[in-house]
This record gives C-alpha cells, structure tokens and sequence, in this order.
C-alpha cells in the first residue's frame, strides 16, 4: 500500500506493508535513524516520536494508524536548526552515554513539557518511562527541570 | 596491501583531509622498520586544517564511556591546542601482522580493545607522546620558518611564539610545514602536571551535539550501498539444533532474497575456535528489509531438537539447590589458604548465605554488525559497533577463510557494550550470511534474541563464616563461593575460578586465617563479561557479610573495615596468572572508606523507615567506597541518594568520570533489584523487556554525590569500578532501614515478600 505521511513539515510517500510499524518506515524506508529499535513491544520508549504532539512509540504504530496526522521525529524536533529546550538542557547537563536511548528520552519529555510545563519529580517518574541502561535517570531528571526553566525563560 | 600499515593509514586520513580541503599534520609514531613500529605503538592521531581546525583521532570504540572525548585529550594536552578547537574521528581499523604473525591493529597491539577499564590507563602516555610528537613537528617546522633555534620557541593555545622578535605563527599556518618533516625520533619530555591545561578540567561529550540531534552514529544505523537485511530464528534450547527445517512458505514472501542455515557443532556453547565465542545454531533470512526479514524469520517452520545432557531439561531452580548442597558436602578448589580456619572453632561463628541470578546485558542498542565479502569471496568489509576490532575482523577471517590483512573494520559507535560487544557471535553470524550470499548484508537481533541468546552474567551461590573474637575482631574468614564461570565450556580454557574471584581482594591479607573455595555452578547457557566481571557478585557477597558482622558483633560498619586495614599499604594482587601483578594499596582504600563516611554523613541519625548502607570495593585499580541512603514506606523503596568516594588517580575528564560513576550506581540498582536470567526446560525464560525488569526512572537514585580523591597517581578507567559496591550498600541499607536482610539478587521480589510478611 502507498501512504502519505507528513513527517517533519514534508510529506513523504512510501510503499510498506499496512501492519509494518512506523519506525521501521521512518528507518528504513525513509532513513530517519534517530528514532531506535529497543525492543518492538513498546516497553522501551527508544523509537519515541510525536504524532500531533503526543509522544507515541512507533514499534507499535502501525503505519496506517498514523493517515494524515503530523509526524514529528527527533530529526525534526529542531525548529529551524535551532535545538529544542529539551535538546539544549540535555547538552547543557551533558546527560547522554552511549546515546542510543535519549532521542527517545527526549521526544517523550519535549512532549511531556508541552503539557506540564513544571512537572514535580513524582509526575517525571510516572511519565518518563523510557529505558537507559547507560543509567543517566538522575542526569535525565535534571535536564528536565532546567529545560522547564529555558522553556520558560523563552516564552517569556 | 603490500604497502605498510602506516602508509596506508596515512593514506585514509589524507583521503578523508583531502575532501575537506585540508592541510595536514601528522603525528606519526617513528620507527626504522614496519615490525618495530607495530610493537606497543599508536599510529597516526592528527589533522590540523589551515583554518587552525584540530581533529584528533580515536582508536577505542565509544560506547559511552567516554573514551572519545578522555583519549583525545590526552594528546590535545600535548599538541597545546585548546580543547574546543578539538573534533574527533573514530580512526579506521588497518591489520597488519605483527612479530608473531598475529593480524593485529597497526594502532597497538591489543589497544583498540574496550575492556577491563583499559583505555585510560593504558593510553596515558603513548597518547600523550603522539600530541607531543605532533607538537614537535610544529615547532620545527616554525623554527625552519624563522631560522631560529626550537629551544626559543614557546607554543599556546594553538600559536608558535618567539618572544625576543614577537613572531608568531598559528598551527593552522605552520600545518602544510609541519606535515612534510620527518618523524621526531625517541621519547619527548612531557608537561609536568602542574601546567597541564586540559587534563583535569571537566568537558562535555564531544558528541552531545550529534546525539540530540538523533544523528545516525551507531552501528545499527550505518548502511553500506546495495546492503540486504538479515534476521536469525535461533534455536531456543541451550545447545540444542536444527532438527527440520520447512522454508518454503517464508522463501515466497515478499523482499525475501535467501536462508541461511547458521550451523554449530555439537556441544553446549559451542567454541568458534580461536576467539571462543558460542553460537547458537539457526537459520538466517535474508530480505531486502529488516521488517520483512523479520516476517520471513517468523514464518520458518522449524522444529528444534533439545541440548545434548543436562542441557536437554535444564532448570535454575534445580542446578542451584543442588548447588548448594554440594558446597556444603564437598570441599571445591582451593582458590586462596592462610593460616588455618578449621583451628577457630571455639570462637563465635557468624555465617550467612549469598545468591545471585545470572543477568543479561540488554544494551539498549541490541547486537548487530554489517559484513560484505566482495564476490569473489577475496576481500571483506565490516561496520561494527564492537569492543574488539581485532578480534572482530579475526572471527570474519576465521569464518570466511579471508586473509585477515583483506579485510577493512570501521567502527561505529555503540549504543552501550558493557562487555556484551566484546564477544563476536552476532559478527561470525553476520559473516556467514555474508559469505554465502556475497552482498553487504546488516545483521539485526530482535530484542527477544537478545535476552534468549545472550552471554549472561554468571550467577552464583556464596557461603561466608567469620570467626569474631570477643572484642570484635575477626580472625578467621571462610569462602565457599559457587558461579557459572564465563570461561568454563570451551575447551582449552583456564580453570573456570581464576575468572571468578580475586584471590587477592578485600580482605585478603587483612584476615589471619582465610580460606577460599571455588565450585562450578553447572549451566549450558553461554556466558560472558558483564561490567565489573567477577567483582559484582562478589562484593556483594563479601560487603553485605562485612555488615553482618559488625551488627553481629556490634560494630559500626566502617569502622570495622578501617579497624581491619589499619594503616594499609601495598599489597601485591593477581588479575590472572599470565597478566602482571598490580598493587592494591590499602591506605588508598581507607581512604575512599572515610571520604565516603564524611561525605554522606555516615553516622548521623536518621528516621524511621530510612537508612543508610555502606560497602567499598577495588576494582580494576580503581577504588570505590559508595553509601546508599534509602526509604522504604507503604511497601515502596526509593532511593534517596547516593554517595560515591573514588580514587582512580589523576582524573582526566571530571564530568565525564562522574557521568561514569552516576551511570554505574542506576546500573547496579537496575542489575541488583530486577534482573533475572533463569533457564526453565533446557531454555531461557525471559524475552524481552516485559518479564525482565530493568530499572526506570522512578526507581533511580535521586541524588548522586561523587567526590573523587586528588591524587598524582597515574589514572585508572573508570566505566566499571563503581558498580560493584552498590549492590552489597544497598543491601545494607534496606537492612538499617527495614530490618530485612536481603541475600540475593535481584532484590525486588524477597524485599515485596519481605515487607507484605510484617
Ligand atoms: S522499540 Fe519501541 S518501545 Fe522499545
Ligand atoms: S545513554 Fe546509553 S542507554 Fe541511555
């Protein structure tokens, strides 16, 4: 089957299978690698995308669930180039390791910012569920709290 | 390649400058022949544009323990330029051969490889002399420039000055020069600590930039053009086989392209001889996409045959409990023997028992590796994010019969390694395909492969005696200790104990009698290195048995390990018999003891259902003490903080060394509180992240205090030492906290159980 997605601000067509998950459209066919392979089972949060702002795990999505809402991946969360808040705090606390799981990590907090623009730590905890075997939790928890204060010095 | 490894190396970074338009320096390792140059050396590190740009190569695969940013400050100190000016590149992998005949990276012998917190330690100053060696060239080339003496000339941040005449030259200006003039020969006199400039001050990674921008950095995200995709359906036994194979259905389904039968002799973990990585036997579909594959891999009918023996119906459950009964009816290899336990009967005994579960290592980026051998079956190439290059591209020679000097290993980055990524049986399945379908072809396990065909954690079972004198000292120390051994399964291997403890750690020679004794756990799954190998399960037995004896004897823990060292010193300690012996010194580890006492405030009061719990141990050279604050109420443990005191020597990258140590600490609570790898008839239990339990957010610890010792030391890795202490501290403060004495991991369920009881 042939979709139309709208990923990051373009629209892309692609050819795959209806059941096929998103992330393996976005990585294979249309070589958006920031979103990762964890688990496939939607218990790891590593492939976390926006679909219409909310944070969504594409291993589970399958690709014609997504018709015509706006995809955002960590590719296109960079308004312009210029980082997100969320990306600059994660500079800023020098959070990530190996790397792998904090595109995901990312996009599941710049989605929860949008909607709690404070959050204490015990929403973090129920909200940010993505895995890191790498354990920068508290270096996480702490980029959280300083994107929610760029966030907020930025609207202001 | 009939051209010596140097050249060619050389040659790679040229044609990579040259894209770039740049000019070129090199500091290249000097030397008479191609032999001598290859013995302990590190090639060629780096590039100077004409705009002043540094770009400073990288030899160490990075799986975020920050070798590429430590490394290439270690030659950024030398060369003189500042840090910021500095970008990295992970440098190809050359072979050559070396004296031996051994295809080796030309970089050093051995040196490429991640592991056993090496880079740092070994890298110190062969890194340095590489800066400082390009350093030289600059400067001469400078003199050159000015008809002046090299003595006169001073450089700084980049710059070559002549004070007296107020000339002055960037790098970037002399580069062209600098890069024509032959090698500096022999040793060159290095900055002394006091002006070290980049060493010691804290940078950021130098990829943080790349990562959050979701950049396609690690292994699973490379391509290589015309590249087919494959999965592997492996057989779920332990050592069990292909019995039928039915491949018709998947060979019709859409992008798939061929099977592969991915075959394995007879045996439990079966070696690849020479690099004794186990593979499980299967079958691999080949697809034009991972996705389809997947769905071909899916529709095989297979029917497996089960393991040969006691592999055929394996069961924890069983092969512990007998365990435990033959360590106490059967005395096991004598590992360690002072003085005489069996004489202290009369005094009071304090005896606990130890377990702990086999664990995975679930990298968050599972295995895969991407191998083309060219058509005519000559030449190879490879992609690979993998903690050991070289023995990476002797696994696909030793698969495809290719002349290791014909075949090319790139790295990529790794989405975490921890030991995992040092073994090569996702690059020998992944060469196989290859080879039999002679097209690039990216191999990807499933998360489920993962967890099934991992080479676990040994999982172990620990008896400890103490014998107290009255006053509380303790003058005997009994160890019966039990572990699957990661060596024990391959022919030829060193006796499987020599692995699993170190005869020579705490508290040996701080105990008058002690005795060690070592038993195999029998399993059929594979095993591997797992971050901090040997020292986790051990430190937690032995520092959650010290806390037993001190509230047996009424003592204040760390006071009872600061009784026992005394005024410490250097004690000589046996890594492996064919490896030099290193030194613990004992004052070095009081002294992380206290600095974690005073900095945790270690003794002061606490409320009710909180406490703390404290435990040390060495671990590749490095000293760790860490105390863990926790709170348990309504059934629910949080982890408030955690303290760390550490001695690595001279630190390098003070962020970056923290980074490391906050990472072990949720690591450790991930391993110790959740993880279970358990075998139920003759196959792994656990599949994915759905019934193996790893540490999220809201059980990591809150706060994380990490004061690192001043010392002039020479510097130590730091990527494993600080998981080892938390466990056993853990355990100790649950017990301050609860009351509940916890003695095996993972922790989580005894705790629930525990707590549900009251
Ligand atoms: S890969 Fe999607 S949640 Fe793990
Ligand atoms: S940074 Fe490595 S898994 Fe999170």
């Amino acid at each position: 089957m042939t979709f139309a997605l709208r990923i990051n601000g373009q629209t892309r067509r692609v050819d795959a299978p209806p059941d096929q998950p998103l992330l393996w459209v976005l990585r294979e066919q249309l070589g958006l690698k920031g979103p990762k392979y964890g688990c496939g089972i939607g218990a790891c949060g590593a492939c976390t995308v926006h679909i219409d702002g909310q944070a969504v795990r594409a291993c589970v999505t399958p690709v014609n669930a997504v018709g015509q809402s706006l995809v955002t991946t960590i590719e296109g969360l960079a308004a312009k180039g210029t980082l997100h808040p969320v990306q600059q705090a994660w500079i800023e606390e020098d959070v990530a390791q190996c790397g792998y799981c904090q595109a995901g990590q990312i996009m599941a907090v710049a989605s929860l910012l949008a909607e709690t623009p404070s959050p204490s730590d015990e929403q973090i905890d129920a909200q940010i569920t993505n895995l890191c075997r790498c354990g920068t939790y508290t270096r996480i928890r702490t980029a959280i709290h300083r994107a929610a204060k760029l966030m907020k010095q930025g609207a202001a | 390649m009939s051209a010596s490894p140097l050249t060619t190396s050389r040659r790679d970074l040229l044609k990579a400058a040259a894209g770039a338009g740049a000019l070129l320096v090199f500091a290249r390792p000097q030397a008479a022949s191609a032999t001598a140059r290859f013995v302990g050396e590190i090639g060629p590190f780096v590039r100077i544009d004409a705009d002043g740009a540094v770009t400073i190569g990288c030899h160490v695969g990075e799986m975020g323990q920050g070798v590429s940013t430590a490394l290439p400050m270690l030659i950024a100190e030398e060369l003189d330029v500042p840090f910021e000016r500095v970008s990295i590149q992970a440098m190809p992998l050359h072979l050559a051969r070396n004296a031996r005949g051994q295809a080796r990276s030309h970089l050093g012998a051995g040196q490429s490889t991640a592991g056993g917190s090496n880079s740092v330690r070994v890298g110190f100053m062969p890194l340095r002399q590489a800066g400082a060696r390009a350093r030289l060239m600059i400067l001469e080339a400078a003199a050159e420039r000015w008809r002046l003496p090299v003595g006169e000339l001073k450089t700084e941040d980049g710059v070559v000055r002549h004070a007296a005449s107020g000339a002055a030259a960037t790098y970037g200006e002399l580069a062209g020069e600098a890069a024509k003039r032959p090698e500096p020969i022999g040793e060159i006199v290095l900055k002394t600590p006091d002006r070290f400039s980049v060493i010691g001050k804290p940078q950021r990674h130098l990829d943080a930039d790349r990562i959050v921008r979701g950049e396609a950095l690690f292994g699973i995200d490379a391509e290589m053009p015309g590249m087919l995709h494959a999965v592997v359906a492996r057989c779920p036994y332990l050592g069990g086989k292909v019995a039928t194979l039915d491949e018709a259905h998947a060979l019709k389904l859409a992008g798939v392209v061929a099977i592969v039968p991915i075959p394995v002799a007879d045996a439990p973990a079966p070696p690849l001889a020479p690099q004794s990585t186990p593979l499980a036997a299967g079958v691999a579909v080949v697809a034009m996409s991972f996705w389809e594959a997947l769905q071909a891999s899916d529709a095989l009918k297979i029917t497996w045959s089960r393991g040969a023996g006691a592999a055929a119906d394996e069961s924890s459950a069983r092969a512990y409990a007998d365990t435990w009964a033959k360590m106490e009816s059967t005395p096991g290899d004598v590992v360690r023997k002072d003085g005489d336990f069996a004489n202290l009967r009369s005094l009071k005994t304090v005896s606990a028992r130890y377990e702990a579960a086999m664990v995975a290592h679930a990298c968050m980026e599972p295995p895969n590796a991407i191998v083309s051998v060219d058509p005519d079956g000559k030449r190879a190439c490879a992609i690979l994010a993998t903690q050991a290059p070289d023995v990476a591209a002797a696994t696909i020679a030793t698969v495809t019969g290719i002349d290791p000097l014909q075949i090319d290993v790139t790295l990529a980055r790794m989405g975490g390694g921890f030991g995992r990524k040092f073994d090569q049986d996702m690059v020998a399945e992944a060469a196989i395909i290859a080879n039999a379908v002679r097209r690039p072809v990216k191999l990807v396990w499933t998360r489920d492969d993962d967890l099934q065909h991992d080479l676990y954690r040994p999982g172990a079972c620990h008896i400890l005696d103490a014998a107290v004198a009255p006053g509380g000292r303790i003058l005997g120390w009994r160890h019966r200790l039990a572990t699957h051994s990661r060596l024990a399964g391959a022919a030829g291997d060193l006796a499987p104990r020599l692995t699993e403890y170190y005869p020579d750690g705490f508290p040996a020679g701080h105990v008058p009698n002690m005795e060690v004794e070592y038993h195999l756990l029998p399993s059929a799954a594979p095993r591997g290195a797992w971050r901090g190998p040997g020292h986790v399960v051990n430190a937690f037995a032995i520092e959650c048995f010290l806390d037993e004896i001190a509230v047996a004897s009424n003592r204040d823990p760390v006071e009872l390990r600061l009784d026992m060292i005394g005024t410490g010193g250097a004690h000589s300690y046996m890594y492996l018999p064919q490896m030099p012996r290193r030194t613990f010194d004992t004052a070095r580890y009081a002294a992380v003891i206290r600095r974690a006492a005073e900095a945790s405030g270690w003794g002061e009061p606490m409320p009710k259902g909180r406490g703390r719990g404290f435990a040390a141990h060495f671990t590749f050279e490095s000293y760790v003490a860490e105390v863990v604050e926790v709170s348990v109420e309504g059934g629910r443990l949080r982890i408030d903080r955690v303290t760390a005191a550490v001695d690595a020597g001279l630190i390098i990258n003070p962020n970056g060394a923290r980074a490391q140590i906050e990472g072990s600490i949720n690591d450790g609570l991930s391993a110790a509180l959740g993880q279970a790898i358990t075998v139920r008839d003759g196959q792994v239990e656990q599949r994915n992240f759905s019934d193996y339990e790893m540490l999220r957010m809201d059980g990591a610890a809150r706060r994380i205090d990490v004061s690192f010792i001043e010392s002039p030391e020479p510097p130590n890795g730091l990527g494993e030492p600080g998981v080892p202490p938390l466990a056993p501290a853990l355990a100790n403060a649950i017990f301050a906290a609860t009351g509940v004495r916890l003695r095996r991991t993972p922790m989580l369920p005894d705790l629930q159980a525990a707590l549900a009881a009251v």
